[in-house]
């Protein structure tokens, strides 16, 4: 009996000691890294750029409305046809205008400030982290470039925010629990936020080079191209075109043939920025669904069937409209028709062939007429097609595409330099940059630089690539253009019999994006909405 | 001379009695009326005299008695009957229990109590009529058993799972699922017991029943006793039962001509013309299918009526020494949906064994194996088109049932075809304990018990499958889990006094229990071929997760409960848990509670009062409910590919840290008062309580501008108040006929105190007011209102074509027709915005059951109607634009046309844009009342038994949902119509019970 008594209490002095160790109770992290170590180390912080570029990767597969995020500015731009589904809402003022709290203002401009927010608040922390590396001694030199890398997520960033919403402040130290609930109560100047931007590039500038053994990364010459992006907003006409020769002169970049711009990974000499994407691979991404909704539904009609010469898998949600169809049309030659675009959807399914057609036959069933309502057809089924998105290695019925999408390219940066030497008095420099991306399109070369055609080239050559509404922002051309041309005239009147008619209910204050509702009321009170918004 | 007198008078009597009174040998066998279990050892004398007999293990006796006289069958703790002895047939005597519940045996925390001395809030549910219900989702068993007590259906799917919320929301974010406790070892998933191994089930509901089990007991304690094998006893049981599973359904969804005319309507109302064309409407495919009169009946192609069978076979034997009890369970049920399944064989061994005067032994063994089978991708019958072709002209199901023009929809019976979801669960849990009587009032034990679930999900999905993975040759999913779990506890009983006076005794625990999670996923994909599903070779390894953590509470808990005069009740009870989800400095909650009885019949001697307790009690528990890690900050894992490389990257979490969480405790105030009256016959409790929850664990919503989402944080007070009310009236009682009723009833109040404390004022007033926050799951928290709100404009009806009219005394919203919803502008600023939403409380006002039992011989009915009155809940389909937009089928309605207006039913409009404030008309009624369970029994009689040589058996059928009265539109009012309901179904079970 005696032993068990001893038992007994052996058993309770061993329990009681290994339970008042101290880390008996402590919480570990087991399977997951430390945010501590992602910012205090070397390869921390290597680690945590890594994560920016899936950040930064996000928007293309957000699924929601259809896939409708990457789309939306190129759904508000000038030439877009908005067509059907959630991005048309967005391309047709019914949501995103900020009229009585709209779903699609609160969802996605909500994410779009989120979103880049969080980048911000990421690179915080890397770039503290990274300053405290080096304040301690640490000059490695790769070091130097993941800050670099960050600087210049920061800057654009910051730049996209400003862009969109132009009521924004800045923050650059990181979120702590303590400081997780202030509320800002104003918005930060102009000022303020492009010298942050302009430090930030130029630091970027200064620690990265023009290439990159890692295709998708920042390098110099991307960064110049946004810094010229800047000083293009802040109308230094001359630094941009300084900053755009730079690239032209010393950078390793070159415009490459039609066919080859958007074709495989993008890794060559005209990209200077493209978002990653590789089917069935870690690290790889998830879908984004552009193309399915840039493509019209041509499957739809007897005697066509979804294939890879046809833009694969189209819903015809939004497309080109007549004004920069038109713009294509201009030149017999302009190559971009069957490159970028696709033109003509071609009979190609024997078994349902319709009588009086045959394969190889352009799809000419539907007309842009308002009889029967036959247009909407049109553009859902006919109407030419956007194939900058099209992953021609996936099945032609699949509409989740891995393509790699790409963000900014060499042509862009010509035009840039086009615009600036132009409001800079170099009318030569201008042209010249103007028609070798002419040239190369296999159109004529324009007699002289304007306004006007450099923004038909830019509309010509980058549409749907995302960048159309804020050079028209920027030129403060956004609103009459939109009066002018945006949608047709048929969809713009369908809409309004179903809804809202754009040009009716669009405002010149509509240039700036709502800030949603849901952000403004977790900002402190006070924060300015941008002028012409009323606030809930 | 005088004795041997008598002797010879006496032989003369005997000679002579046997001569004149014709003896009979009477055999008969006594069983406990409750149970049919044989009862041995009942005492079986001749009336008068001290002649007579017991009852063997089987509860069989024989003796000599004459035709005419009467034998007196009596047994502690039974009812006695005396019974005229007619013939010489053999007896079967039921003994019924002597109903003294006082005196009955309850399980509360760490020990047992003699029901009259119960201080706390503890319900007793009738396991009997519980288990009535065929199914393994236990939490069902429990629906309107015990007041206080709500259940909400979960998963009706085989091998579903339902939650449990007793005396109604404590927590926002911390959980508030109940501790379970099934023989003193706390389980993590109820539906882990079978059903026919339960003998007792009791709910603690009040602070100072589950103090004891601070940590994790603010959401109460259920508290599961298993079957034990009895000292002196043997026998072995079968119970099984066939159910037939039926889809019930309180709608029609429109046929194939009645969704012709729904869309057509749709687009009468868009296109604002009498006949749109037809082009608009359908694609050619559907015109097509039209035109030819091709339809489909989802319902019959997809559902079949399916089987549930259960077989328990159970072992019980006892001797002075060593009691086991030893269960083997197999239940199989198919879904009435195809690839829906569960598979369960369950094994049980509870055995005890002295091993000296001091030194005891009980040790407990599960094991079981389940397997669940899930259908792909959600089958949602009702939102399906008839107007459709699922298979082609010779019959082979196609995989575009719209055509191959429309490439996205796809045939929701193909992927069944072209998947496989299955999850397999092994469960082993082993515990000892040893009890040491160190003197004959002190005793010490041991307690400890390890618990190994495995569960294994395979999924594995075809190339032809429709989930984006075409050119892939097969996508497989194997996800691999490891739960254990340790507990030690140290446990001593000290019965400091005990006599006529005062009663004393104590109890002290300190407990270790640690769980550990493990979890592994590899998605892979270019399968060899479809043949070995996710079992077979692949090449791409698409991604793999690993996910461990683990969490720790340590325990010292300490009770008295004394006693004066056996009138006056005193417990004390206080308990201390460090929890290691909770900050560095934070670990340690403390938990207190006092609570006292008086009882009062002591006092009042009255005849017709039995039982009149009143009861009072105040304590603490706590809540740890919330995942490790919150305190900590964590990175995720998120690498990228550059080109052909992937490199590895992280960001951080969307969760901020919290390096201050701490425990939210909940302090309950309870009142109750216990009576039975007229020798028993009437019987029940009332209760009220109030239960304060403070530093609630709250998800807090962060300014996205901060770069997270959310944090978890400590702030606020949330209060439940209720009203409870539990009896139980016998309105017969004979040998052959007994009536009894009782009734549940329930309520509870839910309202949050108090929030962040930080507030805003408001722009166009200037008061100052607390700000409203949002918590993840999307509910809106406000003060004065109860969490589980909708939060939403207010619905008013539909407008009417009058309502436009010049002199209307409405003002319809800007841009509103005939046929729309109408909400209520509030603020009268002719906008409806977030301004004018208001609060709906979605909780029941109450709930309950009423059940009765008539039993008359043999047989015996069993009905108990479920009632829930008050609760709203949003209709999903009935939100879902797409359903008003003719887009998909949903539940056939007199919906507004122009020709026929309709004041309760929208119009279909074929433009989602016109549609809306379809989640405020949706904010449906949920109140029902159901017949939830109607048995009829049949316990066999004496002849029988002795012809198929049983102790007892039973025959029965049971009907499970077989009315329900409602309006809310849905196969179940627990369930609304969304896309990932599996339908609740309408059971018919015939079941047989024997004993050998």
């Amino acid at each position: 009996m005696k032993k068990l008594y001893i038992l007994v209490l052996s058993s309770f002095v061993f329990l009681f000691s290994s339970c008042f160790q101290e880390d008996f109770l402590k919480d570990e992290l087991l399977s997951n890294n430390s945010v501590d170590f992602l910012y205090s180390s070397e390869d921390g912080i290597a680690n945590a750029v890594v994560g920016l570029y899936s950040l930064n990767r996000e928007p293309y597969q957000r699924d929601w409305f259809n896939g409708a995020i990457p789309l939306i500015l190129q759904a508000k731009s000038d030439i877009a046809a908005s067509i059907d589904g959630e991005i048309s809402l967005f391309g047709n003022c019914f949501w995103g205008c900020g009229l009585g709290g709209d779903y699609g203002t609160e969802a996605a401009f909500g994410y779009f400030w989120g979103h880049n927010y969080k980048i911000i608040d990421i690179t915080n922390s890397i770039i503290q982290g990274g300053d405290a590396l080096i304040a301690n001694g640490n000059t490695s030199a790769a070091l130097g470039k993941s800050i670099a890398e960050a600087r210049a997520f920061r800057a654009h960033a910051y730049f996209t925010l400003y862009r969109l919403f132009k009521n924004i402040y800045i923050k650059t130290d990181p979120t702590t629990p303590e400081t997780a609930f202030d509320r800002p109560t104003d918005k930060s100047s102009k000022e303020d936020i492009f010298a942050l931007i302009r430090d930030d590039l130029n630091f970027a500038s200064q620690n990265l080079s023009y290439t990159d053994a890692q295709f998708g990364r920042w390098t110099k010459g991307a960064v110049d191209h946004v810094r010229a992006k800047v000083e293009m907003w802040d109308e230094n006409y001359a630094a941009a075109a300084q900053i755009v020769d730079d690239i032209v002169n010393n950078g390793p970049y070159a415009l490459v043939n039609v066919e080859q711009v958007f074709e495989g990974e993008l890794n060559h000499s005209e990209t200077l920025f493209a978002v990653n994407f590789e089917k069935n691979a870690i690290g790889g991404g998830a879908w984004h669904q552009m193309n399915w909704q840039t493509v019209s539904h041509y499957s739809a009609v007897p005697g066509l069937t979804q294939s890879v010469e046809n833009g694969g898998d189209g819903f015809g949600f939004i497309s080109l409209n007549p004004y920069v169809i038109g713009l294509l049309n201009e030149s017999a030659g302009d190559r971009r028709r069957d490159n970028y675009y696709i033109f003509e959807y071609l009979y190609n399914d024997e078994a349902t062939l319709p009588a009086g057609k045959s394969i190889g036959d352009p799809l000419d069933q539907y007309a842009d007429v308002a009889a029967n309502d036959d247009f909407f057809f049109y553009y859902k089924r006919q109407n030419p097609g956007v194939v900058k998105f099209l992953d021609k290695s996936i099945d032609p019925t699949d509409r989740m595409h891995f393509k790699n999408i790409m963000v900014y390219r060499f042509a862009e940066t010509l035009l840039i330099g086009a615009e600036a030497h132009l409001e800079a008095g170099n009318a030569g420099q201008a042209l010249n940059y103007l028609n070798q991306v002419r040239t190369r399109a296999g159109t004529p070369a324009a007699g002289a630089a304007t306004i006007e055609n450099i923004f038909e080239e830019r509309a010509r050559e980058l549409a749907f690539e995302g960048q159309r509404w804020y050079s028209l922002k920027r030129k403060g051309l956004l609103f009459s253009y939109l009066m002018d041309h945006m949608n047709s005239p048929l969809l713009n009147e369908y809409y309004g019999r179903n809804h809202v008619n754009p040009l009716e209910v669009y405002e010149p204050h509509m240039v700036n994006l709502p800030i949603p509702q849901g952000v403004l009321d977790l900002l402190g009170a006070g924060y300015p909405q941008n002028d012409g918004y009323f606030s809930n | 001379m005088k004795n041997r007198y008598k002797l010879l008078v006496s032989v003369f009597l005997f000679v002579f009695s046997g001569l004149l009174v014709a003896q009979e040998r009477i055999t008969g066998t006594v069983i406990e009326q409750e149970t049919g279990e044989p009862l041995p050892g009942v005492t079986i004398l001749l009336s008068g005299t001290n002649q007579g007999t017991t009852t063997d293990f089987d509860g069989k006796f024989q003796l000599d008695a004459a035709i005419g006289s009467q034998i007196e069958v009596s047994y502690l703790g039974f009812k006695t009957q005396t019974i005229t002895i007619n013939n010489s047939d053999a007896l079967s005597i039921a003994l019924e229990s002597s109903q003294d519940v006082l005196d009955e045996i309850v399980v509360v925390g760490y020990g047992t109590q003699k029901r009259s001395n119960v201080v706390g809030s503890v319900a007793t549910v009738d396991v009997k009529q519980a288990t009535q219900v065929p199914t393994t989702n236990v939490s069902e068993l429990l629906r309107g058993r015990a007041a206080g007590v709500q259940v909400n259906l979960g998963d009706a799917r085989p091998g579903g799972s339902s939650n449990i919320v007793i005396r109604g929301n404590v927590s926002v974010a911390g959980g508030n699922s109940p501790l379970i406790i099934v023989d003193g070892l706390p389980f993590d998933n109820l539906n882990d017991i079978s059903p026919d191994d339960i003998q007792s089930v009791e709910v603690l509901k009040d602070a100072a029943s589950t103090a004891i089990y601070g940590a994790r007991a603010s959401n109460g304690v259920i508290l599961v006793t298993t079957k034990r094998a009895k000292s002196g006893y043997s026998s072995f049981n079968y119970a099984g039962y066939v159910t037939t599973q039926t889809i019930t359904r309180n709608f029609d969804m429109y046929n194939a001509p009645g969704f012709f005319n729904y869309r057509m309507d749709a687009w009468r109302m868009r296109t604002g013309v009498a006949n749109p064309p037809y082009s608009f409407v359908w694609s050619d495919f559907e015109f097509d299918l039209i035109e030819n009169q091709r339809f489909v009946n989802w319902e019959n192609l997809a559902l079949n009526d399916a089987l549930l069978t259960s077989h328990s076979m159970s072992y019980s034997s006892g001797t002075e020494k060593s009691t086991v009890y030893s269960s083997l369970n197999y239940f199989t049920q198919d879904g009435i949906i195809p690839n829906s399944g569960f598979d369960r064989l369950q094994y049980k061994l509870n055995y005890t064994h002295q091993l000296t005067d001091k030194l005891s032994l009980d040790g407990v063994i599960n094991i079981q194996n389940a397997k669940q089978n899930r259908e792909t991708g959600g089958i949602f019958l009702a939102s399906l088109s008839p107007i459709a072709a699922p298979y082609d002209e010779n019959g082979n199901l196609v995989k575009y049932y719209f055509g191959t023009e429309n490439a996205n929809a796809i045939n929701p019976l193909w992927d069944q075809n072209e998947s496989v979801d299955e999850t397999e669960t092994n469960l082993t849990d082993i515990s000892l304990r040893f009890n040491y009587q160190i003197t004959p009032k002190l005793s010490y034990s041991l307690k400890t018990f390890y618990r190994n679930r495995n569960t294994d999900q395979g999924t594995y999905r075809s190339s032809q499958h429709s989930a984006g993975d075409e050119g892939n040759n097969g996508v497989g999913v194997l996800i691999d889990t490891q739960y254990k779990q340790k507990l030690i506890e140290h446990i001593i009983n000290y019965d400091i006094l005990d006599n006529d006076t005062h009663s004393l005794d104590f109890t002290g625990v300190h407990a270790f229990d640690e769980q550990n999670f493990k979890y592994n996923q590899l998605d892979k994909s270019d399968f060899v071929n479809d043949a070995l599903g996710y079992n077979g070779l692949a090449s791409e390894l698409l991604s793999n997760n690993r996910d461990v953590w683990r969490r720790r509470v340590l325990s010292f808990m300490g009770r008295l409960r004394y006693s004066f005069q056996d009138k006056y009740l005193v417990e004390l009870t206080t308990r201390a848990d460090g929890a290691s989800v909770f900050s560095e400095d934070n670990k340690w909650g403390y938990f207190p509670a006092v609570s006292a009885a008086y009882k009062a019949e002591e006092d009042l001697k009255l005849d017709y009062i039995d039982q009149l307790k009143v009861r009072l009690s105040y304590g603490a528990t706590g809540n740890q409910g919330i995942n490790p890690l919150e305190s900590l900050g964590v990175a995720n894992y998120n690498p990228h590919i550059f080109g052909t490389t992937v490199v590895s990257g992280s960001s951080a979490s969307s969760r901020l840290r919290n390096p201050g969480l701490k425990w939210e405790t909940t302090t309950t105030l309870n009142a109750g008062l216990d009576f039975a009256l007229f020798n028993n016959t009437l019987s029940g409790t009332f209760e009220y309580y109030k239960a304060n929850t403070t530093d609630l664990l709250l998800d807090r919503q962060l300014a996205s501008s901060t770069g997270y989402t959310v944090t978890r944080f400590n702030v606020g007070e949330l209060q439940n108040t209720g009203l409870e009310a539990t009896i139980n009236n016998t309105f017969v009682s004979t040998n052959d006929l007994s009536v009894d009723v009782g009734i549940v009833w329930s309520t509870n109040q839910n309202e949050i105190i108090a929030l962040t404390g930080e507030t805003q004022v408001d722009p166009t007033t200037g008061e100052t007011y607390f700000i409203d926050i949002t918590d993840t799951s999307g509910r809106r928290l406000s003060i004065g209102q109860s969490i589980n709100s909708l939060w939403q404009p207010e619905y008013a009806g539909i407008y009417q074509a009058a309502d436009f009219l010049a002199g209307s005394p409405l003002t319809p919203e800007v841009g509103a027709r005939p046929g729309h919803i109408r909400v209520i502008d509030q603020n009268g600023d002719g906008l409806i915005d977030i301004e004018d939403n208001v609060f709906v409380n979605a909780d029941p006002d109450w709930y309950g059951s009423i059940n009765t039992t008539i039993r008359y011989k043999n047989f015996d009915l069993f009905m108990d109607w479920y009632f829930l009155q008050g609760a709203t809940r949003i209709n999903s389909l009935l939100a879902n634009g797409e359903f008003w937009k003719a887009s998909i089928n949903g539940p056939k309605v007199p919906y507004y046309t122009n020709d026929r207006p309709s004041t309760q039913w929208p119009m279909a409009n074929a433009n989602a844009a016109w549609l809306k404030h379809l989640n405020s008309f949706a904010a449906q009624d949920a109140s029902y009342v159901r017949l939830r369970t109607l048995t009829i029994g049949y316990n066999f009689g004496e002849r029988i038994n002795n012809f198929l040589k049983l102790k007892s058996g039973r025959v029965y059928f049971t009907g499970t949902n077989l009315f329900t009265f409602t309006d809310f539109l849905s196969y179940s009012p627990e369930q609304d119509l969304n896309a990932g309901v599996f339908p609740e179904t309408l059971n018919m079970t015939l079941g047989l019970k024997l004993t050998l």
